[in-house]
């Protein structure tokens, strides 16, 4: 794999390189990110382009609508204990491989902190042929805000691996668990499911020796640490199983005291629904 | 980009109130060229004066405050005048400053750049000192003067050392200026708060900005900014002769030529420790000596500095040196192969919630000899009913502590501070009510409602700190109970039990959570949780509840799982009790699946009890019998060996391996009796049906058997 080369390399490798006067940070991943939303396109619907299409509501229909935010249409529930739903074809997931719900979410009340029983949401459901068992991935809102105006925050779940048994499946996005005289308000988009990890790569080639390299992804959480580097090589590798539910930054502390970063991809995957492979930039 | 803040002529806004945006005057003809306490430059005159400064919840401080606010494009300034009747004593504090900076007279500034919910502050004392919450750096400045009957308090705060957190909004502001006068308990506030100064969503808005705070947020982070972080895993120190730490830097422009400074700062003011750190990397492992520190508060602190010596961010954390305990208590429980051990014996806790009697106000003209004697009644009733440990309320068993400070904790409710005093009247201590509980043959898991209380404040760990150290010598403590149902407070919950055990090294943490035990599973080391199924589930939930337990906690010998059965009603969903029945099936699925204690919640005292609401009189006499049986059979649920535990059919089935014999403990999860249900193959020839006299026979269906609703049956095969 050519790690730092600029050109010349396969439509496989998604690369993002960054030269920055005298070193070379490069992260890639295999599979690339972003990784491929299962739920894109207009079957399901799942970023709500087609306003309800698709969606099933069996009560509360005026809980749901779909609202413009900044020209991107986004869904708006008004309720509580309240859920629509649509069933999804059981190809779309493998028994036995990982999945990972993620999507976004904006709250436009105060929602309380609900430890417990998760949030506002959505999840995907899986259920076996006579019905008797169940299982679900989720992402949903769980730490509660008193004020509304924070902005749209990324749900992520946890890695979910598809049970062996599973026929049949059901996606819902949906807000349980609040009392009723506590209505709460949100916007929902970007429902996202995909294959749950992804090999990252980072490499770097620097003028003076390499000293500590951290990788981090867009919530801010440590990946990667690799101590504090003493061996003075000016070269350093490093390949780790991430989640695709992140972008990452790679930041590179040399001998002299210089500081290297990179990003990649560019764009959170949590916008997903397009395969496309884009470069890293440097911030 | 450049940050902006667009310049309004000098507007005085009258009684405004927290919807009414405010817009500042900037400094003319000039910024006060010097921060210096003397509120004299010209500009001061057309500064936006503050109506008025109100008490906490409503009311007018007895001594007054004056504040002036003013603004340019990249700095507030704002100055106080902060009147006192009694010159002499302010002169005494400015000249010794209380060892707690916010007991003493402050004037405080409160800053929310961008809405986002996040408040920093910068606060002075009479006394000159300047302490800095949650701002880069130390550019953010203020000085005071004493006067003969007011001291004045000049701040500036640039904007560019207020964080701008990811949820901040453009054009917003939200700005608050309070005196904490605690030596006249006065808390007084421009925006309307009610319980607290740290409430950004209630500050006052500021309009007239156009920040780009995306910008801004990027020179904070290329600045270090608020991408530093400082772990310290210990707090609590009594032989260890050293302090580790980590200070961490997850993002920069670079750290060519910087150090760090890390410090340890007593109650008084003075450097107990120091050391520089140089290189800098993005993990700094940093230790101080404490070998010869005397017991006390301290503040650890760390400062990065840049090439050219400015403070570019500083990170702190209290922490506490305390005497080793060195007293042995006459029981010592340990845990061992998941299961409690008392003086290495195996013991199965069978306790109870709450045991503290309930006192009306209408018995505090009562004396202390009837409260006495009414708790021994309850610890007997209980003792009687087969429970071996009780819990302590979370507050009013406390009559040693403060009632203060139990009610300033948040952990307790008002009554409970009541009884509280009541009892200090009655001269009731706590320590007297557990060599009572122990001649009952009780022993009691304390929960402390310093540690309970969901704001896990430093003061709340101060006093927590001192109440442990003054119980952890006393006789008759089981565990400390760190916290209830807290299942959101991962973090919360692990430092809870890091104190728990520093300060009390030799008794277990205990904590309970309805659901998110696999997250909690570290947080104490036994981990308890409360599934309460009636009458809107079904009962088997106790048993998948157990299972995630057991498996949340499966890696570490050195932790016990434990779990809460429902024995109450008539609160919010749970509209009925469970009966003598249900609380049968609930106790053998918990003990089939492999629990190593069982709670019962709650305790109700008889008259409310008879009423058979909010507990059925018949289960209650109930426990009597199982406790017993649980008592006798608990060795065998949990040393046993278990061959096999299945659901069969309406059973819940466990055969177990113990000693020389084969059990099988069964029960039917169905409110409907079932007949000839097959129970097991894994046993033969006549076992004896434990507690009904009679044996069973296996046939070519192997053990098969009738059961009433509910019903179990514990079968005893000889190998």
């Amino acid at each position: 794999m050519n790690l730092h080369g600029l050109s010349g390399i396969g439509a496989w490798l998604l690369l993002t390189a960054a030269a920055f006067g005298d070193a070379r940070v490069t992260v890639s991943a295999d599979p690339e990110l972003p990784a491929r939303n299962l739920l894109a396109g207009p079957a399901y619907n799942a970023d709500f382009s087609a306003g309800l299409q698709n969606w099933k509501i069996k009560d509360g229909k005026e809980a749901f609508s779909i609202i413009d935010t900044d020209g991107n249409p986004a869904l708006r529930i008004a309720g509580c204990n309240i859920a629509m739903h649509q069933d999804l074809p059981n190809r779309l997931f493998r028994p036995g491989r990982t999945y990972l719900a993620s999507c976004r979410f904006r709250p436009e009340s105060r929602f309380p902190f609900k430890p417990y029983c998760g949030g506002p949401g959505f999840s995907v459901s899986f259920f076996s042929k006579d019905w008797s068992k169940s299982a679900s991935m989720a992402a949903r809102f769980s730490r509660g805000c008193k004020d509304p105006a924070v902005g749209w925050i990324k749900l992520v779940g946890t890695p979910f691996p598809v049970p062996d048994w599973a026929k049949s499946c059901q996606m819902s996005v949906d807000i349980f668990y609040y009392e009723k005289e506590n209505a709460c308000i949100g916007l929902i988009d970007d429902l996202t499911v995909t294959e749950a990890f992804t090999r990252l790569s980072v490499a770097v080639e620097a003028s003076a020796a390499v000293r500590q390299v951290r990788i981090y992804n867009d919530a801010d959480d440590l990946v990667y640490d690799s101590g504090v580097l003493r061996d003075g090589a000016n070269r350093f590798r490093h390949s780790l199983e991430v989640d695709t539910a992140h972008s990452y930054r790679a930041i590179v502390l040399c001998a002299d005291g210089k500081v290297f970063k990179t990003v990649y991809p560019d764009r959170s995957p949590i916008r997903g629904g397009s395969a496309a492979a884009t470069g890293g930039t440097a911030p | 980009m450049k940050i902006r803040l667009a310049l309004v002529s000098c507007l005085l806004a009258v009684g405004v109130g927290a919807e009414t945006a405010i817009k500042l005057p900037p400094p003319k003809p000039s910024a006060p060229d010097l921060i210096d306490g003397e509120l004299i430059e010209s500009c001061w005159k057309d500064a936006y004066r503050v109506p008025s400064l109100t008490l906490l919840g409503g009311g007018t401080p007895a001594e007054a405050v004056s504040v002036r606010l003013l603004a340019d494009d990249s700095n507030l300034y704002v100055g106080f005048e902060c009147y006192f009747s009694d010159y002499a004593a302010k002169a005494a504090e400015a000249a010794n400053p209380p060892a707690s900076f916010f007991m003493g007279d402050t004037a405080e500034v409160f800053l929310d750049l961008g809405a986002s919910g996040i408040a920093s502050q910068i606060a002075a004392g009479p006394s000159g000192r300047v302490v800095r919450s949650n701002l880069l750096g130390e550019e953010a400045t203020a000085a005071v003067k004493l006067r003969q009957d007011h001291w004045t308090a000049e701040f500036r705060i640039p904007f560019s050392a207020v964080p701008v957190g990811d949820g901040a909004r453009p054009g917003k502001l939200r700005l608050n200026v309070a005196r904490g006068n605690t030596v006249r308990k006065e808390w007084s506030t421009w925006a309307p708060l009610q319980n607290s100064f740290h409430e950004p969503a209630n500050f006052q808005e500021i309009s007239g900005f156009q920040i780009d705070l995306d910008s801004l947020r990027k020179q904070q982070k290329a600045r270090f900014g608020n991408r530093c972080g400082l772990e310290v895993p210990r707090w609590i120190f009594d032989v260890q002769p050293e302090l580790q730490c980590v200070y961490s830097i997850n993002d920069c422009a670079t750290l060519e030529g910087c150090r760090l400074l890390a410090k340890l700062t007593g109650a008084d003011g003075r450097t107990a420790a120091e050391r520089e750190v140089k290189p800098v990397f993005f993990s700094n492992e940093i230790s101080l000596p404490l070998a010869n520190l005397s017991d006390g508060k301290y503040r650890l602190s760390v400062s990065l500095l840049d090439a050219s010596g400015k403070t570019v961010d500083v990170r702190d954390q209290a922490i506490w040196k305390i005497p080793p305990k060195t007293s042995r208590q006459r029981d010592v429980y340990t845990i061992k192969n998941q299961c409690m051990y008392r003086n290495g014996e195996f013991f199965f806790p069978i306790f109870i919630w709450t045991w503290s009697k309930y006192v009306k106000q209408s018995d505090y003209n009562r004396d202390a000899q009837w409260y006495l004697d009414a708790q021994d009644a309850i610890s007997r009733d209980i003792r009687e009913h087969g429970f071996t440990t009780v819990l302590s309320a979370t507050g009013q068993d406390f009559t040693d502590e403060d009632p203060a400070d139990l009610e300033a904790s948040g952990g307790i409710s008002p009554w409970e501070a009541g009884v509280v005093r009541q009892c200090k009247k009655w001269g009731v201590k706590f320590e007297e009510k557990l060599r009572r509980l122990e001649k009952a043959g009780l022993n009691m898991i304390v929960i402390s409602p310093y540690s309970a209380s969901r704001k896990l404040s430093e003061r709340n760990i101060d006093l927590l700190v001192r109440q442990m150290v003054r119980y952890r010598d006393y006789d008759n403590i089981m565990a400390w109970n760190i916290a209830d149902e807290t299942d959101g407070d991962v973090k919360g919950n692990l430092v809870r039990r890091m104190v728990a055990e520093a300060v009390d090294p030799s008794r277990p943490t205990f904590l309970t959570v309805i659901n998110a035990m696999a997250e909690n599973n570290r947080a104490s080391s036994v981990l308890a949780s409360d599934p309460y199924p009636i009458p809107n589930g079904p009962v088997t939930i106790v048993a998948s509840w157990v299972d995630r337990l057991l498996a949340a906690t499966a890696n570490d010998p050195r932790q016990t799982q434990w779990i809460w059965l429902q024995h109450f009603g008539e609160e919010g969903v749970w509209t009925r009790p469970p009966t003598a029945a249900e609380i049968e099936v609930m106790t053998t699925l918990a003990l089939n699946h492999g629990v190593k204690g069982i709670g019962y919640f709650t305790y109700t005292e008889e008259p409310r009890r008879k009423l058979g609401k909010r507990q059925d009189p018949e289960a209650w006499d109930y426990m009597r019998v199982r406790n017993a049986r649980t008592t006798e059979l608990a060795p065998m649920y949990c040393l046993g060996k278990r061959l096999e535990l299945v659901r069969r059919g309406d059973l819940d089935v466990a055969v177990i391996e113990y000693e020389k014999s084969i059990f099988v403990s069964a029960v039917n999860v169905r409110n409907a009796p079932v007949k000839n249900a097959p129970v097991t193959k894994l046993v033969s020839g006549t076992g004896k049906v434990l507690y009904e006299e009679r044996t069973v026979k296996t046939g070519a269906k192997g053990l098969t058997d009738d059961f009433g609703a509910y019903q179990s049956h514990i079968y005893r095969f000889e190998k």
